[in-house]
């Protein structure tokens, strides 16, 4: 019996990805997607260039774009393809750790308060209240300034500071979900709160959190490339993209090509996280 | 009314009070002696007892607490030894500049969002609204720095357009007139740039609540007694459709002013976040922790004020029984 509905819900998976890449869309983000990952991890090997070695500063600095440097070089020579397409890597795993983070602080934050509801989800939501009147920015420069903190800050830091939308809508969606007969029954069955919350309620939810996961870490990597251009996220000479932008604001009109590509690079990961979203939610619907 | 105006504002002043004793609570978390945030090394010994002992910063912590809330409510936060000035002082300077930009970024938004939300709805599913949509998420994904060094790039180094940093030029101006036409010309790429995130949001917002309401029962009596399609789009949709937007404006504040951090420091506009962001530069605590303390009131009380205005405007919420 428990087997049957394993499989039935791994079917249910496997049918919705399917569905969901059907669309054309989110096909093609996804393309974009695995081109990005694979070539930031061969970033040396397809440029010829390790991001951090520096060129002749002589001859090398500043150097358009060309067949040698596709990207041009920025001012200490090194190559910007090859930093670029490192930063890419850069940027993605703060991305992805930080959502991942934050999706299960939100997941756990929304699914206990909804769950319980009464009085713990007035408090619970009232705390959310008073982290979200924080504007984030402003709380991300107090915070960093006021634990003088270094390089290791950002994931937690991130993560800590963007779960609450989150919490909000698997809490919505889980007033509706405990209205449900089955959850009454295995209420009824006598299970523990722990064991419904966590086989029964949010397996259930999952579908909210699968559309959401593309959207914040599009979100995330915005997020991550504003402070490392304001100087206070990655920190050089690790690339971001971010922080090269803000190598190149100097010699935005004599080298416009170290500001610009990377941007370019920020727009279509964001998009084709965006096409994602979009795809998965589709699917959902066509299911439903 | 009156009862849910001061139910709204009790919330509002606990928000407030929350947060102040968060940031305190943090001030003692973090490393180091809390008093060293607002002294710096360099300064005599001497001094350094003198300010301690006017702070506070040798009472108790429970004594310390009161006095720093009572100076953050009184809108003294402390010297900046950075620039030698009182930290009330120069956030004063700042904070009309940044006025200035989030007020003219806010009309600029809602002007060009609402028009196209309604041609958008109005040319549902068209050509025309598949390619406003696409090139506004297009926009949306460029991240606003990098949107804004191009396009100092383009109109200010190439073309020569527009000033690309700086509130006014470094000159006489005969005449008010210069002046402020000088002003708008600044103005105008911050406006840009700062607004198309929300652009794009109170376009959406705009387009689907159109759309909902023109298939409300009332649009479609009125349809049916042949009202004009003009009539019918002004006189009875559009004013249920914007009447929303009023809350719209509690959600924008905390990433307006966050938005307005990165346009401020790209175009050197002199307001709040350029000095939050050069604060954390040169290590000048006591402006980081008002700063921050002045953007959370900004954004409790404007979410006080679309509330209250929300309120007023719609009687389904004054009349009804259950308020919030």
């Amino acid at each position: 019996m428990v087997q049957m509905f394993k499989s039935l819900k791994t079917n249910l998976f496997i049918q919705m990805i399917v569905n969901a890449l059907k669309i054309h869309k989110t096909f093609i983000g996804l393309v974009i997607v695995v081109i990005l990952i694979l070539s930031s991890f061969l970033s040396t090997p397809i440029s010829g260039y390790h991001p951090d070695s520096h060129g002749d500063i002589v001859n090398e600095r500043y150097l358009a774009p060309s067949g040698a440097h596709p990207f041009g070089t920025d001012k200490f020579g090194r190559d910007l393809l090859s930093r670029v397409l490192y930063g890419g890597r850069i940027s993605l795993m703060i991305a992805v750790s930080v959502v991942t983070i934050s999706m299960i602080i939100g997941v756990l934050y929304g699914s206990l308060s909804g769950y319980f509801g009464g009085r713990i989800d007035r408090v619970m939501m009232r705390i959310l209240d008073f982290l979200l009147a924080f504007p984030l920015i402003f709380l991300i420069i107090t915070l960093i300034a006021l634990f003088k903190m270094t390089h290791w800050y950002l994931i937690p830091l991130l993560a800590f500071t963007s779960w609450m939308e989150t919490a909000r809508l698997i809490r919505a969606e889980i007033l509706s979900l405990k209205e449900r007969e089955y959850i009454m029954a295995v209420q009824g069955l006598g299970y523990s709160h722990l064991r419904i919350i966590f086989v029964h309620v949010i397996p259930n939810c999952l579908s909210v959190v699968l559309v959401t996961i593309p959207l914040k870490i599009a979100e995330v990597i915005l997020l991550e490339s504003a402070l490392s251009f304001l100087g206070i996220g990655v920190q050089p000479p690790t690339a971001s993209w971010g922080n090269i932008i803000n190598d190149g604001r100097e010699v935005l009109t004599s080298a416009w090509w170290i500001s610009t590509i990377p941007g370019i690079f920020i727009t279509f990961t964001v998009l084709s996280f965006h096409l994602i979203s979009d795809g998965i939610r589709k699917s959902l619907s066509v299911q439903s | 009314m009156s009862r849910y105006i001061i139910k709204r504002l009790i919330t509002s002043i606990i928000i407030l009070w929350a947060v102040l004793s968060a940031t305190f609570l943090l001030m003692h978390l973090a490393p180091g002696d809390p008093s060293m945030l607002y002294l710096r090394p360099e300064i005599d010994a001497k001094v350094v007892a003198n300010i301690r002992s006017q702070m506070g910063f040798d009472m108790p912590v429970w004594q310390q607490y009161f006095i720093w809330i009572k100076n953050f409510v009184q809108g003294d936060f402390g010297f900046s030894f950075v620039q030698h000035q009182s930290v009330s002082r120069i956030l004063l300077d700042a904070i009309p500049n940044t006025l200035r930009l989030t007020i003219s970024v806010l009309v600029f938004q809602y002007i060009v969002g609402i028009l196209l939300g309604i041609l958008c709805a109005l040319k549902q599913k068209t050509k025309l609204d598949t390619i406003i949509n696409g090139s506004l998420l297009f926009l949306y994904a460029m991240p606003g720095f990098w949107i804004a060094l191009i396009a100092i790039l383009i109109f200010s180094s190439y073309l020569g357009w527009l000033p690309s940093s700086q509130m006014n030029s470094i000159q006489e101006f005969n005449n008010i007139w210069t002046y402020t036409w000088d002003s708008i010309r600044h103005l105008v790429l911050p406006t840009l740039i700062l607004s198309i995130p929300f652009i794009s949001y109170t376009m959406r917002f705009v387009r689907d609540k159109f759309i909902d309401i023109m298939q409300d029962s009332y649009i479609v009596t009125a349809k049916a007694f042949g009202f004009k399609k003009n009539m019918i789009l002004f006189k009875y949709a559009l004013k249920n459709a914007l009447l929303p937007l009023i809350t719209l404006v509690g959600l924008y504040l905390p990433f307006l002013l966050g938005g307005a951090v990165i346009t401020e420091f790209v175009f050197a506009w002199p307001g709040m976040g350029r000095i939050t962001v050069n604060a954390i530069y040169t290590h000048d605590y006591p402006l980081i922790l008002a700063a921050n303390f002045i953007a959370t009131f900004a954004v409790i009380s404007g979410n006080f004020v679309s509330d209250i205005l929300y309120y007023v405007a719609d009687p389904r919420i004054r009349f009804g029984k259950n308020i919030a």
